[in-house]
């Protein structure tokens, strides 16, 4: 009995350890957040040092070159990213900051669950367990005012959707009639480009409706930086949607 | 008599091990021959590269949007000589002129069409060479963000034509 309670001891002393020396903020992230993890190293072959490095690659989600570019030993100008901070109150506690598409170089898609471990200059000098971390997807959220693409020039084809299933205006949210879109575009002064023009939407069903332009193209101009519109119904112009908006971007 | 058997079997599996002749490779195909001639669109789709790096839904990935300005107006004539000329239609000019030179980016291994005309020049990119026998040739435009380090994706247009002649 007294052998169970001190194996039972030296267990809970472990499991201590280990939920010590290692966690990230926030515990919870996606592949576009920034996380600080932080290692204590007291008690491993890392205690005393002071250069101390994150070694980490994508344990799930990646089909290839899933070390993150830093990943290279001994430690030297080039991994200078994923050099950790130490603590100035506790030595042996270092952290560093990360927003993983940028850390590996890689698309949120490519990246389920990453693994991370902190090491010396060099493996000779010693390393943690590993630590293995689930990446949050990022999440496509349905809007009222959905865009086709999200980002585009003013010479790009763009689709403006209106989900009248996520209309607050209830009149609007259960308007039975198709809808037309009244859209006008601006100059980089927010001066107003040529007429308003309006445009019969498609009933796409589920309380789907949108149109499509190419603004250049629509408005037979080339000063557009933005536009503005609604969604107005066929049979009650009183019916509107709130004035929704699109800045262009200059892409190359 | 099971001697000659053995021999039999022997000598049937020597005549049925020899090697087949292989057809001639033929000559490297002309990949700018091949793009000469009058092409007319015959189907576009948009990706937003966004949505396809965050993983969305397909509908947010990708769009068909041939019928949406009548590109299937739009014919691109690319002659021997080196000169164009294009045909909208309808349809919105994506080249941005109406004739001119082209060339490719490579004699042999061309991976862009470059349309000049005076000061202006577009860039094309050749999406596939893959069906160009069958008379089908698909181009891709695509539009990048400036990140500072680098150049991301951000839309991706896919043009599919059809060779007239």
């Amino acid at each position: 009995m007294k052998k169970l309670i001190y194996i039972i001891f030296l267990l809970g002393i472990g499991l201590e350890s280990f939920a010590q020396s290692f966690s990230s903020d926030p515990a919870s992230f996606t592949a576009e957040d920034a996380v600080t993890l932080t290692f204590d190293v007291t008690g491993t072959s890392l205690a005393g040092k002071s250069d101390i490095y994150l070694w980490s690659w994508i344990a799930e989600g990646c089909s290839s070159s899933c070390d993150a570019p830093t990943n290279i030993n001994p430690a030297s100008s080039a991994t200078a990213d994923a050099k950790m901070t130490q603590s100035e109150s506790n030595p042996n506690v270092f952290t560093i900051t990360i927003i993983p598409v940028d850390f590996f170089d890689k698309s949120p898609s490519e990246m389920k669950k990453i693994g991370v471990l902190a090491k010396g200059t060099d493996w000779s000098e010693g390393q943690t367990a590993d630590y293995l971390l689930d990446i949050e997807p990022l999440t496509f959220v349905p809007t009222v005012d959905r865009k086709f693409p999200t980002k585009a020039t003013a010479n790009d084809v763009i689709t403006l959707y209106l989900d009248q299933t996520l209309a607050e205006n209830l009149d609007l949210k259960y308007e039975l009639a198709d809808f037309e879109v009244s859209i006008t575009a601006f100059d980089s002064d927010g001066g107003q480009v040529g007429d308003t023009v309006t445009k019969d939407a498609v009933n796409e069903g589920d309380g789907i409706h949108y149109t499509r332009i190419l603004p250049q193209f629509t408005f037979n101009a080339d000063n557009i930086v933005s536009i503005k519109y609604r969604f107005i119904s066929k049979d009650n112009n009183e019916v509107q949607s709130d004035e929704f908006s699109y800045e262009f971007l200059d892409l190359k | 008599m099971k001697n000659l058997l053995i021999i039999v079997i022997g000598l049937a599996l020597i005549i049925s091990c020899t090697p087949d002749e292989f057809p001639p490779l033929g000559d490297r195909p002309d990949r700018v021959q091949q793009l000469t001639g009058a092409w007319k669109v015959t189907q576009v789709t948009q990706t937003d590269n966004d949505a396809v790096r965050k993983g969305f839904p397909f509908f947010a990935q990708q769009q068909d949007i041939t019928s949406a300005f009548n590109f299937t107006d739009l014919e691109i004539v690319l002659n021997v000589d080196n000169s164009f000329a294009v045909d909208a239609g309808t349809a919105p000019n994506v080249i941005g002129m109406t004739a001119g030179q082209w060339e490719t980016d490579d004699a042999e291994y061309p991976s862009e069409v470059i349309f000049k005309n005076g000061g202006q020049q577009m860039e094309i990119g050749i999406g596939s060479f893959a069906s160009i026998g069958e008379g089908i040739l698909t181009l891709k435009v695509i539009r990048y963000e400036d990140k500072g380090d680098a150049l991301q994706p951000v839309i991706t247009y896919e043009y599919k034509l059809k060779k007239q002649n």
